[in-house]
């Protein structure tokens, strides 16, 4: 009888060092493979297994809920339609004064001899699954390798900036949100014209911390944060891309300068479409 | 049962509370908490079949979750395997199918994972990572009860 015990016992501990040098080997293979930009054969037969089930489970249930959704909110929706039409008319009228501005700004571009820079090329992407507590920023999107992406490839929604890619298989890519404690990026105060510069760095759960600024750096709550087109760790974004929003202004002890809380603008939680910019 | 069958009907399962919580685990998010759909699966399964079961199925759930991770691939899958494992080792030495018991191991089941995957890859302060992994282990552990009655009729049918 104790024997027997001893012997279960024993082959426990085996099969669970079993999985486990499985588990670490595998890790391990996985994280080389993204090192060298690509990735390793389990991962992209799991991926290209798995996706089209989740895409087509986010699919059905989205299609559900708009079926269901308005009758329980069609109070809710006849507001939103109302501030909606106000939000349209105020910024076709901003729209307007914007493109007055656009041109004047292109005629004195001209004048002073600036290169025109060409916008960068963009691609539409879906998103496959979103996983922002525990793991924070894990965003997989339905383009890969095949499409085009490099790792560092950066992407964005209409809000602002979303993060950057990480990996790749040819028909997928993880995406690194600029919330996660391993992204940085270099940012500015849209207010300052650029002079308040610093880097943001992911906190997780939507805020950033804006650090390296000056004790009389000129930055205030409500500030709009852009990319400074500068810095960040893997690989540079360009700059005038949306990051967010001062929520608070602090003195950051380490360094005996000031840091900033930002919060994200875009909503990572209510993300169906990004643009990757190539 | 035969174990092919066994096997499969079990794959299907976890599969399928992965693509749940992968595709909508974020619709289920209250209060910044979201539930570890696939650990309220894994967890009746190890707790049926033992900790050998747990471990091998927690490899499976672990690279699948992690394949859809930038990085955490090994945390995820050593973390899942300690979980399933440890899980199964309650396998016939306590009384599985009262509603407390399966609820408490779901609970211990999430706090394994979540502590072993921040041991590995910490990110981000401890203490706000502890508050979200009790309250994930709570919400795990009350999905876990019904998920653990639907396994219970379909392996016992």
């Amino acid at each position: 009888m104790l024997d027997d015990d001893r012997s279960t016992v024993r082959r426990r501990v085996r099969i669970l060092l079993l999985c486990l040098a499985l588990a670490i080997g595998l890790g391990a293979w996985h994280r080389s493979a993204v090192a060298r930009g690509s990735n390793d054969p389990v991962t992209i037969v799991l991926r290209t297994l798995y996706s089209p089930l989740i895409r087509g489970a986010r699919q059905v249930a989205d299609s559900l809920s708009s079926l269901v959704s308005p009758i329980f909110r069609s109070r809710a929706l006849e507001k939103e339609n109302a501030r909606l039409r106000r939000l349209n008319r105020r910024l076709t009228g901003e729209a307007a004064y914007l493109r007055d501005s656009a041109i004047r700004a292109q005629r004195l571009e001209t004048l002073l001899g600036f290169v025109k820079t060409m916008p960068p090329r963009t691609l539409a992407a879906r998103i496959v699954t979103l996983s922002l507590d525990g793991s924070p920023g894990q965003i997989v999107i339905n383009r890969g390798s095949a499409d085009g992406l490099k790792r560092g490839s950066v992407v964005v929604a209409p809000e602002g900036v979303v993060g950057q890619v990480y990996d790749m298989t040819p028909t997928t890519a993880s995406v690194l949100a600029i919330s996660d404690p391993r992204a940085s990026v270099g940012a500015r105060v849209q207010r300052s014209n650029g002079r308040t510069v610093g880097i943001c760095r992911g906190v997780g759960a939507r805020s950033l911390r804006m650090a390296y600024l000056s004790r009389e750096a000129d930055i205030r709550i409500g500030d709009t944060i852009t990319t400074s087109g500068m810095g960040g760790k893997n690989g540079i974004y360009p700059p005038g891309l949306v990051i967010g929003a001062v929520r608070s202004v602090e003195e950051d002890l380490g360094s005996s300068g000031t840091s900033a809380i930002v919060t994200m603008a875009v909503r990572l939680d209510r993300l169906e479409e990004v643009a990757v910019l190539r | 049962m035969n174990l092919a069958r066994q096997t499969v009907l079990v794959g299907l399962i976890l599969s399928a509370a992965i693509v749940l919580d992968l595709a909508l685990g974020e619709g289920w998010t209250i209060r910044g908490i979201r539930p570890d759909l696939t650990l309220a699966a894994l967890v009746p399964i190890a707790l049926r079949f033992g900790a050998g079961a747990g471990s091998g199925w927690g490899l499976m759930t672990g690279l699948i979750l992690g394949a859809f991770g930038p990085i955490a691939l090994t945390s995820i899958a050593v973390s899942r395997v300690v979980a399933g494992w440890t899980v199964g080792l309650l396998n016939l030495r306590v009384f599985r199918d009262h509603v407390l018991v399966t609820a408490g191991a779901g609970m211990i089941g999430s706090l394994i994972a979540d502590i072993g995957q921040y041991m590995i890859v910490p990110l981000g302060d401890p203490k706000p990572f502890l508050v979200l992994a009790v309250g994930r282990s709570a919400y795990t552990a009350a999905l876990v009860v019904p998920m653990s009655l639907f396994i219970r009729r379909v392996f016992d049918s």
